[in-house]
């Protein structure tokens, strides 16, 4: 990744905006405005971090006081899904990063593409959540296309649909919804509303950076199309970038943890 | 375990102006009095080292102000070795802090086998003991408005409480003994203590009691406590648990162990119901009821069984057993109407068949309404 | 590489009518202008702080008691200060008592003394210590002083509906239970929240600052130890805020959805909540204090004119209490943990008193030999030795496993954390504030009558507190509403002290009210300093300074260096030093 130039040469009438950048007042150079505030960006996904990590704490304690809870819970999550979000997440990080890479090298419509694809591979996350998952477990409204769904053959419920047929009602089913417990008719372990609690807090926190990062992303896009971003100047997007590879990442550990491991 | 003896030396510097006026006066118990000494030391460490400092500043101040013309003479910005010194000789201080506090700490925590076990319950707001023999205690005293229960200990026995709590966060805690417990609801804590018999400096003692008097027909604990000998301690809700944190108190009353045992025995479901059903009333209910017709936070038991109450959504209902029960297993049932702010207590799991009994013999006892003739007579 | 050379004129200066300057100081990002708005809205927040504590210790004068008729019936109660007079109950009266000291607790932690002193004086000092024109992200300093305000808001808001009953600390269940219905609970939490999102954008924001933008020549350690406090406690707030943002948050879904995390009843853990919570909050103690201890530092240097006795061991001691600050949050957990974690914690917190128990032997070391000028900042830097060590010295028998299952939760630990945090950090501030008030504002206060103010609330603070201690060994809980009736001569005594400080306080106002309307004109360097600050005007211009500075000589080399606009008649300077140092 080459650094920005200090200075810039192109005249001021035919530039582009990128090239007319003038750094803040009180930064020495352009450079340092930009390692400034990366390291900046740096601290404050330090916090991004922490501030998951107590979710995770409250995991691995929970975890080790109510292990048949823990295995229970997460068997009631079906990893197929998880894993094709966790799919989409991966390859919406790697067009993040190319458009970082076309912005660098100055084709800034591939740029404005790729960023179009992150944001609505990000949207397509928070659908699947919403459709595949919380819808389910709240009302006992199933996602026709749901792989969970077959599963429950026997207890779909005929002609009680919901939302145009889209989708289908699963006879005792659908947990209350948040508010009432959790109380699952088919939960065994007493403490599994706790099992309950950390997945919708840490999958809704996690949503809630999605959807974050999402704006950020239509902001840089909406820059990048005025011109602004350029070869020596881009931090808009590489911050984006950072913003949306630890999204990523945070999905990278609930994964394995809420899904895979029983 | 350090006793005081193997220091008596340096204890003897804990037991005099320094313990009255920070403590009081001496723990009630001998982990108690080890804290103490802790203390004491510690208080001593941080007077030295302050007023070393101070005495330092000040004389500094005085001696180095500023004058007027005149240049402060070059003088070093730093020394090693001292700063060395410094660092270390406090740390030093430091470690035995640790290690002394520590072992103390493992004193008052671990209750020796042999000790007594009794359930302590912690609810909003009040303390409530089941003996052994699963009574409780009969007797209460009064702080200010509340009626809080008095619960007797043996001296020089060793007490382990079993605690729980029925709500939120409370903390047991006697100054007297030095020993403070947080009760966590859903999990079980324990405390113990072993208290100093009555001495002559803090002793009271009971009112003479005899058997044959009506009150000695009637109290066969006050009989066995008659004439001996007491020391009370306050216990205090340490944890702060709402508007009535700071009532949340009771007494502890150590006597002798034989008085103890007598008392205990005593306290054994008493035989009379009415009897039963009234010192229940006193210990449990009177912070929210009255038997007397006038108003309190719950509803007045005067003339309530057998009458027809009305409920908040305007419906009506008899008093009768059913409907007590339910009202003291699962108050938020059925509410009265005009009490729909206030919230009872669900008494559920702590109170058992003959205290129940005893509960509705009593309430018919002081209604009008009750059918008398079912009184059992024999 | 542009701004300086044109010689703007004072910050203060006005930009027109009086609407443009309301809008040109709401939209300002200049870090002097937000670090004076910060000033305003922080003390405010102390006067509604103050006054509940005033409130607090009203009612505490006497204890809860029943009035009885002749029959011996009760028929009202005497000791309440905000109970209706026909009540029976004690419910009014104690409710309102325990609002208000979560009220006073939670203003004087969240809205005064984490923010107090890097977001006020520190905004302002700290670039022009550094040699900046600004903060690094000056946009996002004046966000974070509308957030800060926005949290004040939420805060004010579910006073309004009724106001908080559960203490500072929120423990569940009762938070997450408590009579007061969720909406204001959830307000004050969320409150709570949003000012540890100005605080964490604050520190972030002075971490940025102090590695990019020192001017040419200021080496690390050739920072004033002001910055060094401010840049560690900055750490923590970066590293340390983000577990209450998140435990804050899990607490406000527990209330709303009723999900199981913290309440018992629901499956979850309360202890849980408490280390939580403590892991933010036991840091955030040295979030309040090591700021406190950066002013102090300046105060001795500046006031004795010498250099700060082991300026290295200061400034590592500042580092090293923030990294130890993050590993003995147990302690304040002794009587809900088990031994071992008990055991640890205890073993840890005796390490946090050793660097502190370093910079006090420094900052006593730095008056040997000095030159000290008694005049408010310095008087504030003796009286912050007295009590902060008064304060650090209680923490060791609270630290003291078997004398903290006494101590805990008693006026003992309330008497301590006063000392510490009033008697540590507020005194600092204070002294702060009229170290740099003529730099700030451009103008001489009245030297006399801030001492004098300064002894009232050293005697009025003294009395308030010191008898808590009394109170809480010999068995006095906090949080009390009502007491034991032998108790009652200290609580006495105890709000007498309160008064006094009352007095204090507004005898100092009055002292700075009066400076700003009928001061003189301030020296560019009235004390005779070398940090940079002293450089620019008094008060700075726009950019700061009209040349960038070039750092020559370190913050305290008094015995080589000259302060700047060094006028002979102040500051005599030793001949050598004259020869030596040329420029100013
Ligand atoms: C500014 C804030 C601040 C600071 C700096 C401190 C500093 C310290 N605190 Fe304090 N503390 C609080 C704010 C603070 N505290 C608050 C708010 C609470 C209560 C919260 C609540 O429950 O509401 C609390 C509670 C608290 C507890 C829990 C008490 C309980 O609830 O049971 C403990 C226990 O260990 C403790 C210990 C210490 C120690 C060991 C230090 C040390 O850092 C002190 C070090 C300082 C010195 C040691 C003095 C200076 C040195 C000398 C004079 C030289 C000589 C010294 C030696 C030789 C050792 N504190
Ligand atoms: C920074 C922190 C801070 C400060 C400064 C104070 C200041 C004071 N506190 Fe504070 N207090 C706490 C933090 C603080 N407190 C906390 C965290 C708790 C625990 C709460 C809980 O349990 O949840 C507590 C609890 C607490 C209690 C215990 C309540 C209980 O447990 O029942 C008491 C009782 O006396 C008390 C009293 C006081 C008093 C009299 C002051 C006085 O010093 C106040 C004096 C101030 C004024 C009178 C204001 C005047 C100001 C002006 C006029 C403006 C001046 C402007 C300039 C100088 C520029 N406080
Ligand atoms: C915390 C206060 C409180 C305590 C302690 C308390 N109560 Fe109550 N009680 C109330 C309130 C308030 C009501 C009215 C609301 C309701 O019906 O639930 C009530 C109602 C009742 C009623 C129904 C009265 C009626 O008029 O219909 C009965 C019976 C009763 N309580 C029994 C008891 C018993 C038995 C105890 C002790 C073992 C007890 N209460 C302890 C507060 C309390
Ligand atoms: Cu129970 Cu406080
Ligand atoms: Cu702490």
């Amino acid at each position: 990744m080459s650094t920005p130039h200090a200075t810039n040469a192109a005249s001021p009438t035919t530039a582009a905006r990128w090239q007319r950048y003038v750094h803040g007042h009180h930064w020495r150079t352009q450079a340092e405005e930009f390692d400034g505030c990366k390291l900046g960006f740096w601290l404050f996904l330090a916090t991004e971090v922490l501030l998951f990590g107590g979710i995770f704490c409250g995991y691995a304690i929970f975890r080790v006081l109510y292990p048949t809870a823990w295995a229970e819970g997460s068997s009631a999550l079906d990893w197929k899904i998880g894993a094709f979000n966790t799919a989409v997440l991966l390859v919406s990080s790697y067009t993040m990063a190319m458009s970082i890479y076309c912005i660098q090298t100055n084709k800034i419509s591939r740029a404005r593409w790729n960023l179009a694809v992150t944001f609505l591979l990000g949207l397509a996350f928070v659908i699947l959540k919403l459709a595949l998952e919380y819808t389910p477990k709240w009302s006992g409204y199933f996602f026709v296309l749901d792989p969970a769904l077959h599963h429950h053959e026997s207890m779909i419920v005929e002609g009680k649909t919901a939302f145009f047929g889209l989708f289908q009602f699963v006879e005792g089913y659908g947990g209350k919804r948040p508010g009432m417990l959790f109380t699952y008719p088919f939960a065994v372990d007493p403490q599994v509303p706790v099992w309950w609690a950390i997945y919708y807090c840490g999958t809704a926190i996690h949503a809630a950076h999605v959807l974050i990062g999402m704006t950020l992303i239509a902001r840089v896009w909406h820059l990048a199309g005025k011109g602004v971003y350029g070869p020596t100047y881009y931090a808009g997007v590489e911050i984006t970038g950072l913003y949306w590879h630890l999204v990523d990442l945070i999905w990278i550990f609930l994964f394995p943890l809420l899904y895979l491991i029983h | 375990m350090h006793t005081p003896s193997d220091m008596t030396p340096l204890f003897s510097l804990a037991d005099g102006f320094w313990t009255r006026t920070w403590l009081r006066h001496p723990a009630s118990t001998e982990v108690g009095r080890e804290t103490d000494f802790m203390f004491i030391w510690l208080w001593w460490f941080c007077v030295i080292w302050f007023v070393g400092l101070m005495i330092l500043m000040v004389i500094f101040v005085i001696k180095y102000r500023r004058k007027p013309g005149t240049i402060a003479p070059p003088s070093s910005s730093h020394n090693t070795p001292l700063e060395i010194v410094w660092t270390v000789i406090p740390s030093l201080f430091l470690v035995w802090i640790f290690f002394k506090g520590f072992y103390g700490y493992i004193d008052k925590i671990v209750a020796p086998g042999h000790a007594i076990d009794m359930n302590l319950t912690a609810f909003k707001w009040g303390w409530q003991i089941n003996y052994p023999n699963g009574s409780e205690t009969p007797t209460t005293g009064r702080v200010g408005f509340r009626e809080i229960p008095v619960f007797y200990m043996p001296a020089k026995t060793p007490v382990r409480l079993k605690m729980q709590s029925k709500d939120v966060l409370h903390a047991f805690w006697v100054p007297d003994f030095r020993i403070k417990q947080d009760v966590v609801p859903n999990r079980l804590m324990t405390v113990w203590f072993e208290a100093d018999g009555p001495n002559e400096k803090t002793t009271t003692r009971h009112e003479v009691v005899s058997k044959d008097s009506p009150e000695g027909k009637k109290r066969p604990d006050l009989v066995a406590l008659s004439g001996a000998a007491y020391t009370e301690h306050l216990v205090f809700c340490a944890e702060y648990c709402g508007t009535e944190h700071s009532e949340m108190a009771a007494f502890i009353r150590v006597v002798e162990p034989s008085v103890y045992e007598a008392w205990h025995t005593a306290i054994g479901t008493p035989s009379d119901p009415i009897e039963l059903g009234k010192r229940l009333f006193k210990t449990k209910c009177a912070s929210c009821h009255t038997d007397d017709g006038s108003s309190s936070t719950g509803p007045t038991w005067k003339d309530l069984y057998g009458k027809t109450e009305t409920l908040k959504d305007g419906s009506q209902v008899l008093v009768d057993d059913a409907y007590i029960l339910e009202s003291i297993f699962e108050p938020g049932a059925k509410i009265v109407k005009g009490y729909e702010k206030q919230n009872m207590t669900s008494f559920r799991g702590l109170l058992n068949p003959s205290q129940v009994q005893g509960i509705l013999e009593y309430m018919k006892s002081i209604s009008v309404h009750a059918p008398k003739s079912e009184t059992p007579t024999q | 590489m542009s701004g300086y050379g044109h010689h703007g004129g004072s910050y203060l200066e006005s930009k027109g009518s009086f609407w443009t300057n309301v809008v040109d100081w709401a939209t300002t990002v200049d870090h002097k202008k937000i670090g004076v708005m910060y000033l305003f809205a922080i003390m405010t927040m102390f006067f509604f702080g103050g006054m509940a504590a005033i409130a607090v210790r009203l009612e505490l004068l006497e204890p809860v008691r029943p009035i009885q008729d002749a029959a011996g019936a009760i028929v009202g109660v005497k000791g309440q200060l905000f109970g209706s007079s026909d009540a029976v109950s004690l419910e009014a009266g104690n409710n309102m008592y325990n609002v208000l000291f979560t009220l006073h607790g939670a203003i004087m932690v969240f809205m005064v003394i984490v923010p107090s002193v890097p977001a006020s004086i520190g905004n302002f000092v700290l670039p022009l210590m550094l040699g900046a024109k600004d903060v690094a992200f000056p946009k996002l300093n004046l966000l974070s002083w509308y957030i800060y305000v926005v949290g004040s808001i939420f805060a004010v808001c579910s006073i309004i509906l009724g106001g908080v009953d559960t203490g500072w600390t929120f423990y569940t269940p009762y938070s997450s239970s408590s009579w007061l219905g969720q909406p204001k609970v959830v307000l004050m939490v969320l409150a709570a929240f949003i000012l540890g999102f100005s605080s964490i954008l604050t520190g972030l924001n002075f971490v940025v600052t102090v590695h990019k933008l020192r001017a040419p020549g200021m080496g690390w350690f050739d920072m004033p130890l002001f910055v060094w406090g401010i840049y560690s406690s900055a750490i923590i707030q970066v590293l340390a805020t983000p577990v209450i943002g998140i435990t804050l948050l899990l607490l406000a879904f527990e209330r709303f959805t009723r999900i199981g995390i913290f309440d018992p009843a629901l499956g979850g853990d309360p202890v849980l909540f408490q280390h939580f919570f403590w892991f933010y909050s036991h840091p955030v103690v040295y979030v309040m204090i090591l700021p406190g201890m950066a002013i102090i530092s300046e105060l001795i240097g500046v006031h004795a004119h010498k250099k700060i006795f082991g300026y290295k061991a200061v400034a590592f001691a500042s580092l090293g209490i923030a990294g130890v600050s993050f590993i003995v949050w147990g302690h304040h957990m002794f009587t809900s943990m088990s031994e071992t974690a008990s055991m640890i914690f205890s073993g840890l917190t005796f390490l946090v008193a050793i660097p502190t128990a370093v910079k006090v032997f420094n900052w006593i070391a730095t008056l040997y030999k000095g030159s000290i000028s008694i005049n408010a900042p310095m008087l504030y830097a003796l009286i912050f030795l007295f009590t902060f060590s008064i304060g650090g010295l209680t923490g060791l028998p609270l630290g003291t496993l078997s004398t903290d299952l006494h101590l805990h939760d008693t006026y003992f630990v309330v008497a301590h954390f006063h000392y510490v945090m009033m008697g540590g950090t507020i005194m600092a501030i204070i002294g702060g504030i009229h170290h740099w008030w003529p730099k700030m504002f451009g103008k001489t206060y009245n030297e006399k009558q801030a001492m004098i103010a300064a002894v009232i609330v050293f005697i009025g603070f003294n009395v308030t507190f010191f008898t808590q201690f009394f109170m809480g060994t010999r068995g006095m809980p906090r949080r009390y509403a009502s007491y034991v009736d032998e108790m009652q001569i200290w609580h006495h005594i105890s709000t007498g002290g309160s008064l006094i400080l009352l007095v204090g306080f507004l005898w100092h106002l009055f002292v700075l009210v009066q400076s700003l309307v009928a001061g003189r004109k301030a020296e560019k360097n009235p004390w005779g300093g070398l940090t940079l600050e002293w450089l620019a005007d008094s008060p700075p211009e726009e950019h700061n300074f009209p040349h960038e500075p070039l750092v020559t000589h370190g913050p305290y080399d008094y015995e080589s260096a000259v302060p700047y606009h060094w006028d002979p008649k102040d500051y005599p300077v030793p001949a050598e030093n004259l020869k030596a140092a040329g420029a100013h």
